[in-house]
């Protein structure tokens, strides 16, 4: 196993992060104004991410080229009506009906359809299934850093706990979507420009060292996306993992 | 030719796969069981409660006019086991809201709780504790909104909470094995049907003041033989303007000149008999509006019963009440707003008299307007 194909992977979800860098799923995002939201949504598109990438690898070389988007489709919307089912059973019935009709989106989510074509139609089930769950992680992580966030400004609460007293008058507008829009700007903004200084420290350190230790942090840095968006490092050696 | 069919039956066959694996896993699922906050409208926090397939019951069971069941639980657990909870929407043209009822394995309403979905005008108003309270161990269907306290002043919130509570509770009375009386007396119309023909023949005579109204009917046979109609709980809404002037008068204490002016709603509340040839008078006769009760004459109504069918005018009304200040003791001889809510009243009872009740009565007779 490559050591640093499957560092790569595990990191697709810091490096290429569904939201903040792939700006892909964008609708169930907005649609999450609350801590709990954003976790259930998040780790329900985790699973299918998972079992998708999973299930597609397996099957990769079964399907025919023609028909691998629909077969893809049909594929990812039987996990999401397992997950949906499994949640119905689950949760509670008011915390169902808020979140059911994002689950539902979830076949349609580009997250899940760009992880399927760009990486587990190409990978080995253990690389997808890796990709798929970082991916998911990264996924659930920003829904419930954004959530939090405007569940904590509109209301005053977190997970429905009082965090600022009765006396806080929320912020209504991050409670609705124009809101919501200008928080996801604000955090894609900050994310990326941490993550741009974090790079540049990490190539001027790069610089300073003599060429061996440079070869060997090169393997480990992590990578800008490019204008490649949804495409993997990791496929370049797809062929040797296949065989 | 090949590889098209090669690929359309790799897709069949995957969709055939993943359409029984969900139907595999939807039967070995564990029939749903949860605890949540609805144990306490069956008194027992730790029921465990299975959702029911609203599809299971009867088409009336699941909606009946404008009001309808959105989701219903059946505690399988505890001391509550065999009740059930039931969510109901009802939509009126000032909004819609919902009841949540518990109906105990008994058949009786243990726990009411309401709530504004919809709020399209300043009709609805906050619900109150004491309105829950009404509905604990009654019967819906046999109370009126007069029997809801006065706080939940809207006549049309209050119709909202008596439709939603319910229909609920039939379902809930059903679902826990029970049995709902039906009236002794042959249903001859549904409210609903009779709500749009009243209107309708409101507009036609240009009544466009009367909003709405309700109607039950019953048919009946009178002593003498004759088969008659029981008009119960008819309703007519009636919009008027008050104005009341600033100075010359004293104000009824509850009132300020803010709120005593302005555009207010009335509905006269009638119970009207009608025989064959379609005379109609009154049995019973009551009002109720948005605003204070003193504007709405309420000693007027028992007078306005047993008159017969036929146009009452203002002079009529006056004459029957006397001068306003006299009888109801308003202490203003000019308030002129006591006499708008007359000529109101007077309108809205005459809708009734004029254009309603005989419509009704030529309706089911088999006459026409």
């Amino acid at each position: 196993m490559d050591r640093v194909k499957v560092k790569n992977t595990a990191l697709g979800g810091l490096t290429q992060n569904p939201v903040f860098v792939l700006v892909l799923g964008m609708c169930p995002v907005i649609g999450t104004s609350t801590l709990e939201a954003g976790m259930i949504l998040g780790v329900a598109t985790m699973a299918v991410l998972v079992f998708s990438n999973l299930l597609i690898s397996l099957l990769r070389k079964l399907i025919p080229d023609k028909v691998r988007i629909p077969c893809y489709i049909v594929l990812i919307a039987t996990l999401v009506t397992l997950v949906d089912q499994f949640l119905g059973h689950f949760m509670s019935p008011d915390s169902y009906d808020k979140i059911s009709v994002y689950v539902a989106l979830i076949v349609v989510n580009c997250i899940v359809l760009g992880r399927a074509e760009a990486f587990a139609s190409k990978n080995n089930p253990l690389y997808s299934a890796l990709d798929g769950l970082s991916m998911g992680i990264g996924f659930t992580v920003v829904l419930m850093i954004y959530g939090g966030l405007r569940e904590l400004l509109a209301n005053g609460t977190l997970y429905g706990a009082s965090i600022f007293g009765s006396g806080y008058v929320g912020i209504e507008m991050f409670g609705k979507t124009p809101g919501g829009f200008i928080l996801l700007g604000l955090l894609m903004a900050l994310f990326n420009a941490v993550y741009a200084a974090v790079k540049s420290s990490i190539e001027k350190k790069q610089k300073k060292l003599p060429i061996e230790l440079h070869n060997d942090v090169t393997d480990t840095q992590v990578s800008m996306p490019d204008s490649t968006r949804g495409a993997e490092t990791p496929t370049e050696n797809a062929e040797e993992d296949n065989a | 030719m090949k590889g098209v069919l090669k690929s359309v039956a790799a897709l069949a066959c995957i969709a055939v796969v993943c359409a029984a694996l969900i139907v595999v896993v939807s039967l070995f699922l564990p029939k749903q069981t949860r605890t949540f906050e609805y144990g306490e409208f069956l008194g027992d926090s730790t029921a465990q409660f299975e959702e029911v397939d609203l599809m299971t019951l009867d088409a009336d069971l699941r909606e009946e006019g404008a009001t309808k069941l959105t989701a219903v639980y059946k505690a399988v657990s505890g001391a509550a086991a065999g009740g059930v909870v039931l969510r109901s929407e009802a939509v009126t043209k000032y909004g819609s809201m919902e009841m949540i009822v518990g109906v105990s394995k008994d058949s009786k309403i243990v726990k009411v709780t309401a709530q504004v979905l919809k709020n399209n005008s300043f009709y609805s108003y906050p619900f109150v504790q004491e309105n829950y309270d009404k509905f604990v161990g009654a019967n819906p269907l046999e109370m009126k909104p007069s029997d809801l306290v006065s706080s939940t002043k809207a006549t049309a919130t209050k119709e909202a909470m008596l439709r939603a509570a319910g229909l609920a509770y039939k379902a809930g009375v059903a679902l826990t094995g029970g049995a709902v009386d039906a009236p002794s007396e042959e249903v001859v119309a549904t409210r609903d049907y009779f709500s749009k023909k009243v209107v309708a023949a409101a507009k036609i005579q240009n009544l466009d003041a009367v909003l709405a109204a309700h109607v039950t009917a019953y048919s009946v046979s009178l002593e003498d033989g004759t088969k008659g109609y029981v008009f119960v709980d008819t309703k007519v809404y009636h919009k008027f303007t008050v104005t009341i002037p600033n100075s010359g008068g004293v104000q009824p204490d509850e009132m300020t000149s803010n709120d005593a002016n302005g555009t207010f709603y009335l509905s006269v509340t009638g119970v009207g008999i009608t025989v064959g040839d379609g005379a109609t008078k009154f049995a019973k006769i009551k009002t109720d509006g948005n605003a204070n009760d003193k504007v709405f004459y309420p000693a007027a109504t028992d007078l306005l019963e047993g008159k017969t069918v036929g146009k009452i005018t203002v002079a009529d009304y006056n004459g029957i009440i006397g001068a306003p200040s006299d009888a109801l003791d308003l202490g203003a001889p000019n308030f002129s707003g006591a006499t708008a809510s007359g000529i109101g009243l007077v309108k809205n009872v005459n809708a009734m008299t004029e254009y309603i009740l005989p419509y009704l009565a030529s309706v089911r007779t088999g006459g026409g307007v």
